[in-house]
C-alpha cells in the first residue's frame, strides 16, 4: 500500500471511504482491510450512498450468487460467526474518481462482490491527470 | 427501492463519466468534516464500502 500512496500523493489525488457502519463496527472491522492514512467517512443515514444512486440489491441477487456461499463457507469454516445483526449485505458500494474541476472521471458501482483493483484506480487517475 | 430516507435525494442511477459530482459532506471517524466541494483543484477517489466485516 505504501508505494501506490506514494503514486497517488504524486498525483496530487486523495481518497476517502465513506461506510454507512457504526464507528464502533468500522474500528472494530474495517481498519485492518482499509489503509487509514486516508479519511474514513461515516454516513450513518447513507445519505451519500443515496445522492450516488448506490443500490441496496434484491436479496436473491445475493444469496443466488456462488461467491457469497463461498464467502460464507469460507468464513464458517474458518470458525468465524456470520455477520452482527443490523448489518446490511444488500447495500452496494461503488468506486469513483472526482477530478479537480468536480466532474466524475471514473464510475464504477458495485454489482455483487466485484471491485476495480487499486491499479486500476490509480491507471484512471494518472489517465485523467495527462488528459 | 423499498427503503424510504428522509430526503429525496436519492439518485436514479450513480454518476456516470462526465457527470458532475453529487455532493459529499460527511464527518470523519476522527469527527472532522469532509466536504468533496472543499476539494476542489485536487481529484478525489471515493470509495463507498460494503458492510463492514
Amino acid at each position: 500500500m505504501h508505494a501506490r500512496r506514494e503514486r497517488l500523493e504524486k498525483l496530487g489525488a486523495e481518497v476517502v471511504f465513506i461506510s454507512f457502519d457504526e464507528p464502533a463496527a468500522i474500528r472494530a472491522n474495517l481498519v485492518d482491510g482499509v489503509d487509514l492514512a486516508f479519511p474514513l467517512l461515516v454516513d450513518r443515514d447513507r445519505e451519500a450512498y443515496d445522492a450516488w444512486g448506490l443500490r441496496r440489491l434484491p436479496w436473491w441477487n445475493i444469496w443466488l450468487d456462488p461467491k457469497v456461499w463461498w464467502q460464507y463457507g469460507r468464513m464458517i469454516l474458518g470458525g468465524e460467526r456470520p455477520r452482527a445483526a443490523g448489518a446490511d449485505p444488500y447495500q452496494m458500494g461503488g468506486d469513483f474518481i472526482v477530478n479537480g474541476e468536480g466532474r466524475v472521471v471514473y464510475s464504477r458501482p458495485q454489482r455483487r462482490d466485484d471491485r476495480p483493483a487499486i491499479g486500476e484506480l490509480i491507471r484512471a487517475l494518472e489517465a485523467s491527470a495527462s488528459g | 427501492m423499498a427503503r424510504t430516507t428522509s430526503s429525496d435525494t436519492h439518485a436514479a442511477h450513480p454518476p456516470r463519466e462526465g457527470d458532475t459530482a453529487p455532493e459529499l459532506s460527511l464527518p470523519t471517524l476522527d469527527d472532522e468534516r469532509f466536504a468533496l466541494a472543499d476539494r476542489e483543484g485536487r481529484a478525489v477517489v471515493v470509495s463507498f464500502l460494503r458492510h463492514a466485516g
